[in-house]
């Protein structure tokens, strides 16, 4: 037995009076490629906080090759070789690669430090590693995937002997994450551990050495994935058996009503500032979803999704062509507000939905009526508490949102119930199109299935929906059709029939299926 | 995390302890210069609350509070932070000069008392205006806007003062004084005319309308739709961009209505007291209406509690300032200062420990921390 | 108030009253100077400084009164410099460990600042003007150029040379400064804490540590503000002798885009603008019964900051995090 890169002993950890952790275990072996899996609220993330010194355990040890070591900051645990991958990546856009890698460099004067050293190391790394960028480059120029390694390459830089990665493949397409894949191997033949912390049970089963399932605070399970079904892993992590709901049954609903037709749309953003590189264009867009029908939109972050429900929300302006959405037609120019799309019958869920459709200081039954605080109020009624109060209620207990008090305030529920309010309110104003922006994204399975059959229910009483996903496996179990975007372009539609991970992934990345 | 405080965790508790340390604190510096402490509180306490008079002064101090308060609590729920009460205040009492100046003496005081009235909230209503428009359309920081705007409005204060204001035998920049038929009635007055009696104090009715205010904010801000509108753009303005709300017009109309609120401090101290335009009359107000707001809990009616509590340590503070020569008004100033810093800066110091003191709650598991 | 002894007249036929009214700008500005660049290393490194002002005042008054108390200036100049340093302590530990609002820690240290220094003024010995051993003197080095008639000579004697050392120091600060934000790793890091922190946190630096050190650094330079004040440029503390010179020096540092050049031009400016006031109480203007009134110049600073915030006059380019609470 290999004497472990990285090991937890009994940690515990309470924030307030809450208990993140009792007493979990965890040991990483040098080499190996380790899933720490657990729904959301489980304490995985807590659990990697404290290997990266973010946060002190109240009890147990960290042990790093068999010595007792104590993390009082990402700095110490920098240079005892841990590094950590966050789920959000940020760097200074304006400056280069090097610089912004150097900007961490342990420094010996304040007031002078050469960079020479740290060049050469980089691109050795580079040259190692076979990374595809070169140091000078500017970071807003990256693509997300670039961005991330940039990430893996400074941790190398530093000596990384354990890396953590948080969620790596939430926004990553299956051709990205094979890229991550060949690297994970890589590096596994250099002794480096790879610890990877997120709730896809599907990728976590197929990638991992050795899995770790976090619940309830505890660390209950070290179990190699092929001793397991995949099913089996989904019950140890939420408890119970769960089954995804497909559409199976034929709809009663006579197709062929067209909600939205988008025609020609044209528009062009600059993010950070007019003079950046970094636009991003939508082109030509033009597709129309019909009552009856879940269209799913997919592609690489920022290929043109979210915006494009921002535009047909009304949240954003859109330069030519134009939208139809029921039978009124949208020009661009012309004013159209996301209260103008609400009054259509339009209705948006927008992503992360806790923090654009909730107020958390607000209670849930003040939240619950968000957007919707102009209708059937005049201008001298005010607020029937009691029945907003009602109304936040009776969704509480269709949607299994819990605590059922609308009293309490938004934000001290937890993420996962915070989103089912969202959709839930989004969903019982009865939308004919209803636009949802990856709407399991970070919720975990049971959450999903509830979503799932309120969405086909909707769809069943004739409601055009929308969707903007990344998670593949969403992707096939929603969609009666796909649409796959690449660059600001609508690259392909897909019937169910086509659909296949393969294809999706090719158009991605390349916006065809030929290279 | 904790919503099993019980409710008087927010509105009683944590205040209180503010204000305690604050005091403590208080306590300190006066030993350091000196100051027998038990027998300053005592004149403090007597000199603010022990008689008819300084009760008046006590509720006369608090009218202006609760003004500076409103308008400081208001802008604070729509997100932003009015630190120009001051000049709010001061063109306020700009207003009301000019229309008791132009109008004293040919209108009915009927009428002359709504054109004050209007004309103090216009001229407060404008001095935040400005600043509210450049922060909705121009991105302008509305802290440094407002602040701007105070030193704006003190010299164009004086200048006014100089130059329009002054009468050819003055020395001293100060207007003339308004004529008897101008004035707002004492609240001794008042009384008179329902048969009770008290003694005569700068308190007028401008303190029952600061009253009616605050309950008129309150309906505004939880009871009607602006005001779930102004609250929603005040804790998340991204969220609230999405749910279809103006978030221009709620920064606008809001800066406005505090603008107008602080103005009202005209009514009290020019027409109500002192009856004549002189350079400082806001005297701090304005900033102290940071401290009242906070200590309130930005809560309308938390503010006329506030205003009160902070009337009484203004009025016992000038009586401490009075019988004690090694202490001036800057008592007060202190206090004031210690309480914005205990309460509003240092507020997460005390608060987590406090939280935990009070919710012994049994311990569940709940799980990531990430922000 | 005949036309003979008009001084905006003259001004404009005299060159050595111009040069004059350039003096005593060099000397309103330094104090502004000092401020402004500490509210910029605050400000840079994303927490916002609007305890200027009393941070001014207090490291006036810790400095006079240290002076009078040890007789050494130079120490007294220390001494104000902790006094400032103090405060930015306090500061620091609102705003970064307990995250506190930084507007209103901003507000409290003001009010502070005066009730304490003027409380404890009426309790000090010291009361009243300092002696010229207990202040810091103009500097004048004679051997350099003699004094006679020509332009040159004028320049230097009545406009580079006899002020204090301050605030020469103010000046090559300024560069310092420049060379500090362009060059240094902690200068990188200070910017980046203020236009990312987030970024900054990713690469392993402690975004707090660099905002305690950028916000102590500017405790320090606005002790130096405030020691000129009652040590160099006054004779001894006065009650409110910073008088907003504080929320000046924090317009001068909007006015200046946040950047060591453009703080140190507007603050140039806005001492001009005080000096012209000063010079043009009660003047007529050429003659045509109009007297310029004082006010609406002293105005000037505050209108113009308003402008060039609002993006009126070039753009607004604050640091991007500045006030901004970071959740990692």
């Amino acid at each position: 037995m290999l004497v472990p890169a990285l090991e937890l002993k009994d940690v515990s950890k309470s924030f307030d009076t809450n208990e993140a952790l009792v007493s979990a275990s965890l040991s990483v072996a040098p080499g190996s490629i380790h899933g720490v899996i657990g729904e959301n609220g489980a304490g995985k993330s807590t659990l990697m906080q404290i290997a990266y010194g973010l946060e002190q355990p109240d009890s147990g040890v960290i042990l790093i090759d068999a010595v007792r070591v104590n993390l009082d900051c990402p700095q110490t645990a920098i240079n005892y070789g841990i590094g950590m991958l966050h789920q959000k990546v940020s760097w200074l856009d304006q400056h280069t690669i090097l610089e912004n890698i150097v900007l961490g460099d342990n420094i010996h004067s304040y007031f002078y430090q050469s960079s020479i050293q740290s060049e050469q190391n980089l691109l050795q790394l580079i040259r190692e590693y076979g990374f595809s960028f070169d140091l000078g480059t500017k970071m807003a120029d990256l693509s997300y995937g670039q961005r991330q390694q940039v990430d893996i390459l400074r941790a190398l830089h530093r000596g990384v002997r354990v890396l953590i990665l948080d969620e790596p493949m939430a926004l990553l397409s299956p051709i990205e994450s094979g890229h991550l894949l060949a690297l994970f191997s890589l590096l596994k033949t250099q002794g480096i551990a790879v610890v990877i912390v997120s709730h896809k049970l599907i990728a976590l089963h197929q990638i991992c050495d050795i899995i770790s399932v976090v619940r309830h605070g505890r660390v209950s399970n070290n179990i190699a994935p092929k001793d397991i079904t995949l099913m089996q892993l989904t019950k140890l992590v939420v408890g119970r058996e769960v089954i995804i709901p497909h559409p199976s049954q034929p709809l009663n609903v006579k197709r062929g009503q067209r909600l939205l037709r988008i025609n020609q749309l044209n528009v062009q953003f600059h993010r950070g500032g007019k003079r950046s590189k970094n636009s991003i264009k939508l082109s030509n867009i033009d597709f129309s979803v019909d009552s009856g029908q879940v269209v799913v939109m997919v592609g690489l972050p920022n290929a043109g999704q979210d915006e494009l429900l921002d535009i047909i929300a009304g949240v954003i302006a859109f330069d030519s062509g134009y939208l139809v959405i029921g039978d009124r037609r949208i020009d661009s120019g012309a004013r159209y507000s996301i209260s103008d799309a609400r009054r259509n019958g339009v209705s948006y869920v927008p992503n992360p939905m806790h923090e654009l459709g909730l107020v958390s200081e607000f209670s849930m039954a003040e939240s619950a009526l968000l957007g919707y605080q102009n209708i059937k109020r005049s201008f001298f009624s005010g607020f029937s508490r009691q029945h907003n109060f009602e109304y936040c209620l009776n969704l509480m207990t269709q949607w299994d949102i819990r605590p059922a008090k609308p009293d309490m305030k938004s934000g001290f529920f937890s993420g996962g119930n915070q989103q089912k309010m969202v959709i839930a309110r989004e969903v019982s104003r009865r939308p004919t199109l209803l636009l949802l922006n990856q709407p399991t994204h970070s919720i975990d399975v049971g959450g999903v299935e509830l979503i799932y059959q309120h969405l086909f229910e909707l769809r069943q009483q004739g409601a055009a929906i929308l969707v903007a996903s990344n998670d593949l496996d969403e992707v096939i179990s929603l969609a009666d059709r796909v649409i796959v975007m690449h660059q600001g372009e609508v690259c392909a539609q897909l019937s169910k029939d086509q659909l296949s991970k393969e294809i999706l992934g090719k158009l991605m990345l390349n916006g065809a299926i030929n290279e | 995390m904790n919503n099993n405080l019980p409710w008087w965790f927010h509105t009683l508790a944590l205040p209180a302890v503010n204000i305690l340390l604050a005091l403590t604190a208080c306590a300190v510096v006066l030993l350091v210069i000196d100051v027998n402490i038990v027998e300053a509180a005592r004149i403090m306490f007597i000199g603010a609350l022990g008689n008819q008079e300084g009760i008046g002064y006590t509720l006369f101090y608090a009218t202006n509070f609760m003004f500076t308060g409103l308008a400081v609590a208001l802008a604070w729920h729509a997100g932003l932070f009015n630190i120009g009460a001051e000049g709010q205040a001061t063109l306020g009492g700009l207003g009301v000069a000019m229309i008791c100046a132009t109008f004293g003496d040919s209108l009915p005081f009927g009428l002359l008392v709504i054109l004050t009235t209007l004309s103090a909230a216009f001229f407060g209503a404008l001095w935040a205006f400005i600043p509210g428009w450049l922060n909705a359309y121009r991105g302008s920081h509305i802290v440094i806007s407002t602040i701007m705007f105070n030193f704006i409005a003190s010299s164009l204060l004086v200048f006014l003062l100089v130059n329009v204001f002054r009468q050819p035998d003055q020395m001293a920049a100060v207007s003339q004084t308004f004529g008897e038929q101008t004035w707002l009635p004492y609240l001794d007055q008042l009384f008179k005319f329902v048969g009770g009696e008290i003694s005569r104090t700068p308190l007028n009715i401008s303190f029952l309308w600061a009253v009616f205010c605050c309950f008129l904010v309150h309906y505004y801000l939880f009871h009607t739709r602006f005001g779930y509108e102004t609250r929603g753009i005040g804790f998340n303005h991204r969220a609230g961009a999405f749910a279809g709300i103006d978030k221009s017009r709620v920064i606008i109309v809001t800066m406005a209505l505090a603008g107008a609120l602080a103005g009202f401090v005209g009514l009290n101290e020019i027409q109500g007291s002192s009856h004549q335009l002189k350079v400082e009359f806001v005297a701090g107000y304005g900033f102290a209406g940071i401290a009242v707001a906070l200590i309130g809990r930005n809560h309308p009616l938390g503010i006329i509690a506030a205003s009160i509590l902070f009337g009484a340590l203004y009025q016992g503070g000038s009586e401490l300032a009075f019988n004690i020569d090694r202490i001036g008004n800057d008592i007060v100033l202190l206090i004031q200062g210690l309480v914005i810093l205990f309460c509003g800066a240092l507020e997460w110091m005390v608060k987590p420990k406090l939280i935990a003191l009070f919710s012994g709650s049994p311990k569940q598991p709940v799980g990531d921390s990430r922000g | 108030m005949a036309a003979l002894n008009n001084p905006l007249v003259t001004a404009v036929d005299n060159f050595e009253q111009w040069i004059l009214l350039l003096d005593s700008t060099i000397r309103i500005a330094t104090p502004l100077l000092f401020a402004a660049l500490a509210g910029m290393l605050s400000e840079r490194s994303g927490i916002i400084d609007i305890g200027l002002e009393g941070k001014m005042l207090v490291s006036a008054f810790a400095g006079a009164a240290w002076a009078a108390h040890s007789g050494s200036p130079w120490q007294a100049v220390l001494v104000a410099m902790a006094a400032a340093m103090s405060l930015s302590m306090l500061h620091a530990f609102a705003c970064i460990t307990h995250k506190g609002d930084q507007i209103i820690s901003g507000v409290a240290i003001n009010m502070l600042a005066l009730a304490i220094t003027a409380m404890l003024g009426q309790r000090l010995i010291y009361q009243g003007v300092l002696t010229d051993d207990l202040r810091l003197m103009p500097l004048a080095f004679p051997e350099l150029l003699p004094h006679d008639d020509t332009i040159v000579s004028l320049i230097y004697w009545q406009l580079l040379s006899g002020h204090n050392a301050l605030v020469y120091f103010a000046f090559v600060t300024v560069l310092l400064l420049v060379v500090f934000f362009k060059f240094s790793p902690l200068g990188k890091r200070l910017s980046a804490a203020g236009e990312n922190p987030l970024a900054l946190n990713r690469s392993g630096v402690s975004v707090e540590l660099t905002r305690y050190l950028s916000v102590l650094a500017g405790g320090a330079l606005c002790g130096l503000a405030g020691a000129y004040l009652s040590l160099g440029h006054g004779a001894g503390f006065v009650d409110n002798m910073t008088v907003g010179k504080g929320f000046i020096a924090l317009a001068a540092l909007i006015f200046g885009q946040w950047r060591p050049v453009g703080v140190m031009l507007s603050c140039l400016l806005f001492g001009f603008l005080d000096a012209l006031s000063i010079r043009m109480q009660g003047i007529e203007f050429f003659d045509s019964g109009y007297i310029i009134p004082v006010q609406l110049i002293e105005m000037l600073p505050y209108v113009l900051t308003v402008l060039v915030l609002a993006g009126f006059i070039g753009s607004s380019s604050a640091p991007k995090a500045l006030g901004v609470h970071d959740k990692f």
